[in-house]
């Protein structure tokens, strides 16, 4: 929308042109236009300048002020201006703390959310990976490395699941791209860690998250289901 | 710090030592219902009423080691005691103990190759002449 000449043209092709017009909107473009472009209409109260009290009065000056010496004296040396000041700090020192105290209580965490990956398993302990490497294909980071082989009953599974975490973007696209629901993206953001090798994530980690997050993961796939 | 008169009233309902313990440890005074203590011994609080949004329900640590749990980042509205799904040790190959997060230590993860080498080192072989 470049300019506002394109929208004009196009409202006036409409047949509720007439309408339009009829209704008192003389000028059409600007509600839509970006461009800092004011001017007073007729009967538009959302243009023009801002109406009385919208900003600030500039402070008084010192050649402005209409107080007494006296007053002006009495301000100076007996430092009201502090006290109004230190009551203000007061007032908030009696007021209850809206912060949250991080470790004890914690901010809200959307079921949504994309954290630290890990790898579920269904119910009877089976891991859920059939080694499609769809996630893999799509991982606009290239993070996921997969090795798959033939299991001793024939299945086929992963040999080699790796994350690079400090590769990953965390745009979630594994678990959209996860036809059986194996590599999520659990609600868990608190896995800082010291070493940039720790972040290094292999099967048997992955694996580990996920069973210590399937309670949360559960929840998680519970949360979402309705609108899936 | 907070308003003298909820500090007052929680100083009232939770008792000296626990007064005590929660100005040293949290650094504010709460009072709630206790809703759960998970398997490492923390023990989780909500009081839905008189706190502010956001700060409605917290947890007590027992040392600093934290048990996750969806429903202290409101993730959930039913805590782990009335919701069966979100309950541990009920799967039969979920971990039994706790495992903190060991960085910064010697047990801290480090990653390993899961499958076998694909290349093997050449060992010649000499045939007799």
């Amino acid at each position: 929308m470049s300019s506002p000449r394109a929208l004009t043209a196009l409202a006036r092709s409409r047949p509720t042109y007439s309408l339009l017009t009829a209704a008192g909107r003389t000028s059409f473009a600007p509600a839509f236009s970006t461009s800092t472009r004011r001017q007073r209409t007729a009967g538009g109260a959302t243009e023009g300048p801002p109406p009385d009290g919208f900003r600030i009065a500039p402070p008084k000056r010192w050649n402005e002020n209409k107080e007494s010496v006296w007053d002006q004296a009495g301000k100076y040396f007996l430092l009201t201006e502090m006290a109004r000041g230190m009551y203000v700090l007061l007032e908030q020192f009696f007021r209850p703390p809206y912060t949250i105290y991080y470790p004890f209580e914690k901010g809200p965490i959307s079921p949504r959310f994309r954290g630290e990956h890990a790898l579920r398993r269904y119910p009877t302990g089976e891991e859920r990976c059939i080694a499609c490497k769809l996630c893999e294909a799509i991982c606009p980071a290239q993070a996921i490395t997969i090795e798959a082989e033939e299991r001793e009953d024939g299945s086929r599974r992963t040999t080699r699941y790796d994350i690079d975490m400090t590769k990953c973007i965390y745009c979630g696209y594994c678990q959209e791209s996860c036809p059986v629901d194996a590599i999520v993206e659990s609600p868990n953001a608190e896995y800082a860690t010291e070493t940039r090798e720790e972040l290094l994530y292999n099967k048997e980690k992955l694996l580990s998250n996920g069973d210590k997050w399937e309670p949360e993961l559960a929840a998680v796939a519970r949360a979402d289901a309705p609108y899936r | 710090m907070s308003t003298i008169m909820r500090t007052l009233r929680n100083l009232r309902s939770i008792g000296l030592k626990e007064y005590g313990h929660q100005l040293h440890y949290i650094g504010d005074t709460k009072r709630g219902t206790l809703v759960g203590i998970d398997r490492y011994g923390n023990k989780y609080f909500e009081n839905l009423e008189e706190e502010l949004p956001l700060r409605t329900r917290w947890v007590d640590y027992k040392d600093h080691e934290f048990d996750p749990h969806a429903w202290m980042s409101y993730m959930v509205d039913k805590s782990p005691a009335e919701d069966k799904l979100l309950q541990r040790s009920i799967r039969a190959w979920e971990p039994e103990k706790h495992v903190p997060v060991l960085t910064a230590s010697r047990s801290a993860f480090k990653t390993f190759s899961t499958t076998k080498n694909k290349y093997q080192p050449w060992t010649p072989i000499a045939a007799p002449r």
